[in-house]
């Protein structure tokens, strides 16, 4: 039983795994992202995250080419939202492939283009930073505890509609609080 | 706010209907729109991380405070588990447990022993003697030292390395050091801390349970560190958190709450068990479904084989997990069971490392059994290329006693799971195959268990 869980770990630190494990590091922030652009719920994606992963390592130990990596897992963690529609939910409407094609090629070109992650997120810091005590309650209920809309209202004492509303209205304010921040730091 | 941003927002708030996915669908040709979405997309990542940590700038997601990750872990599927991902896969050793899962009749012991020998655990270095675990609750459990002396277990009290806790008429807990790990001991099940279960060096944890049920909540490893339960027939890596994990002498089963572990036996790296998910390991099947003369007519004459899945004589089952130390086929069931939030049952080859390609005139055969039959049952197959996606083929199985048959065919007749529809194509690479019994979700169907005796893909000339 050891031997095998050695063996396995062993296996784990080849030195190919080793270093696509590292590229798998460096690229998880914005994976993370995608995944969770496709599935929008954040457990979901966490686990469609790690499952990108696994079939990673057993892509590396069967040997296969991977030639452009970030492309290789964003069609991994998209055949896994499918998988985890069709199969797990049972959704009677996947969304349109060409939905799934744009999102696909927004997260490459965002690859390529490579936006400041440090800027971006500390412009999103100062931003959240600066929101009431309301507005911050709402976000972690949605972003962080990753409740559903109706466990939402429930706790905010709000109809469905007014916490969505509310939650677009305060996205808004980041948004445009972030897109100000952005182009004050890109002018100096 | 502009179109542009209100479209986005629906779809992120899981608001959007078809016209406004068509929309969005639409929107996203336009480059700008595209950056505006990943924006969008990566901000939500990011706010999933508290403010009092999102006030420092970082690079990547930061883990969330602790505050927020007992929040999560209360929830079926929480915690930053993407973290443990890109970590090393952690070890979880499993043991028997179909007792319960199955009919009294399938009970009977000593026939159902596993064919092949089970290896004895292999020592685990840097023995610790710090204590490293307490009883949050303990129930009336008992305590038995290294030494045999057995003790009453105490709220609280700290447990060390060489010990073994005896959960009584009630359950007990256990919390690991550093809330590494809360395990939830059943009634009447034993869980050994055996000398050398904390590695203090690489933070490894192995524990061993000897009968019984344990749940486990592990916290997100560190890299190198796995977290292990032992148990005699079978292991499983955690990949990570929360899981139950029963033990017996006729199987095993884990059921995965959250996160995914790894189920396997000795020499058979096993498969992976999702969340939601249960893993059995049972030696126990040939004498379930005795194999019929109907399904074992002979191939096509001419075919050519391109893959084959099972015992290769048609003497009777021996295709357990454990048979597979030798390479062999590896054959394992994932049930679902009435309560299961899911609906579906899967059992899957191991993966193929060559793998075969589709030919033109392809079909795969299988044989199967279908325990405690209902209407509402569909048998899915899907067969699966290396990046994970998957072409699949529904049918009602047949109901009744012994194995069935289905032939089906593969190249243009496979579908994949995607509305896109196009069919498996001549050429395609396949490196497994999984096959699933479902049912509506919320169906009132009894357990889904069933069996695949072999399979094989062949080609007609």
């Amino acid at each position: 039983m050891m031997e095998r869980h050695d063996s396995f770990m062993d296996r784990h630190m080849d030195s190919d795994l080793a270093l696509i494990s590292a590229r798998f590091l460096a690229g998880r922030e914005r994976l993370f992202a995608y995944a969770l652009a496709l599935v929008r719920t954040r457990a979901v994606a966490e686990d469609i995250f790690q499952d990108s992963y696994l079939a990673l390592v057993k892509a590396v130990e069967r040997g296969d080419v991977i030639a452009d990596l970030p492309a290789w897992c964003r069609g991994v963690v998209r055949n896994l939202a499918l998988r985890h529609w069709q199969e797990r939910e049972r959704v009677a409407r996947l969304p349109a492939a060409a939905l799934l094609d744009g999102i696909e090629r927004a997260f490459a070109e965002a690859d390529e283009e490579g936006e400041d992650d440090e800027a971006l997120l500390a412009a999103l810091a100062t931003c959240r930073a600066g929101l009431g005590a309301p507005a911050s309650a709402l976000l972690d209920l949605k972003y962080v505890h990753d409740l559903p809309m109706r466990a939402i209202a429930a706790r905010s004492g709000r109809s469905e509609r007014a916490v969505i509303t509310a939650l677009a209205l305060i996205r808004r304010r980041l948004m445009e609080c972030i897109a100000l921040r952005l182009a004050e730091s890109a002018h100096g | 706010m502009g179109d542009r941003d209100e479209l986005i927002q629906r779809w992120e708030l899981g608001q959007a209907d078809a016209a406004d996915e068509a929309a969005l669908a639409e929107l996203l040709r336009d480059p700008a729109a595209r950056r505006a979405f990943v924006r969008n997309a990566r901000i939500a990542a990011a706010l999933g991380a508290p403010a009092a940590v999102a006030e420092v700038p970082a690079p990547t997601i930061m883990p969330r405070r602790a505050k927020a990750l007992r929040l999560r872990r209360e929830r079926p599927s929480a915690g930053p588990r993407w973290a443990i991902a890109a970590s090393v896969l952690l070890s979880v050793a499993l043991g028997a447990f179909l007792m319960r899962s199955m009919p009294d009749h399938e009970q009977s012991g000593a026939a159902h022993r596993p064919a092949v020998a089970v290896q004895p655990p292999a020592p685990v270095p840097t023995p610790v003697t710090l204590a490293f675990a307490r009883l949050a609750s303990a129930g009336d459990a008992r305590i038995r030292a290294a030494d045999g002396r057995e003790r009453t277990g105490r709220d609280g009290e700290a447990l060390a390395p060489g010990e073994t806790v005896v959960a009584g008429a009630q359950a007990a807990v256990l919390v690991l050091r550093g809330d590494a790990a809360r395990l939830e001991l059943a009634a009447g099940s034993s869980l050994g801390l055996p000398a050398g279960s904390a590695d203090p060096a690489t933070r490894a944890v192995r524990l061993e349970l000897a009968n019984g049920t344990v749940h486990a909540e592990v916290t997100p490893r560190p890299a190198g560190a796995p977290f292990l339960i032992a148990a005699p027939l079978a292991s499983a890596e955690v990949v990570g958190t929360g899981f139950t994990f029963a033990t017996a002498v006729t199987g095993a089963r884990l059921v995965v709450d959250h996160g995914a572990v790894r189920l396997a036996t000795p020499g058979d790296p096993g498969v992976v068990i999702a969340a939601g998910r249960t893993g059995i390991v049972s030696e126990a099947l040939a004498s379930l479904v005795p194999a019929t003369a109907d399904a074992d007519r002979p191939l096509p004459a001419g075919s050519r084989v391109l893959w084959r899945w099972g015992p290769a004589d048609a003497t009777g089952w021996r295709g357990t997990i454990a048979d597979a130390a030798d390479g062999g086929p590896a054959w394992r069931s994932v049930a679902a069971l009435p309560g299961d939030a899911w609906a579906c049952a899967e059992l899957r080859t191991p993966q193929d490392r060559g793998g075969w390609a589709v030919e033109a005139g392809t079909w795969l055969r299988f044989r199967y059994h279908v325990e405690r039959f209902a209407p509402e049952l569909e048998l899915v197959v899907h067969l699966k290329p290396g990046d994970e996606s998957n072409y699949s083929q529904r049918l009602v199985p047949d109901p009744g006693d012994g194995w069935h048959q289905a032939l089906l065919r593969v190249d243009g007749a496979f579908l994949p799971v995607d509305r896109a529809q196009v069919p498996l194509a001549i050429g395609e690479r396949i490196h497994g195959a999984v096959w699933a019994a479902m049912h509506a979700v919320g169906a009132a169907v009894p357990p889904a268990r069933f069996w695949i005796r072999d399979a094989v893909v062949f080609v007609v000339p």
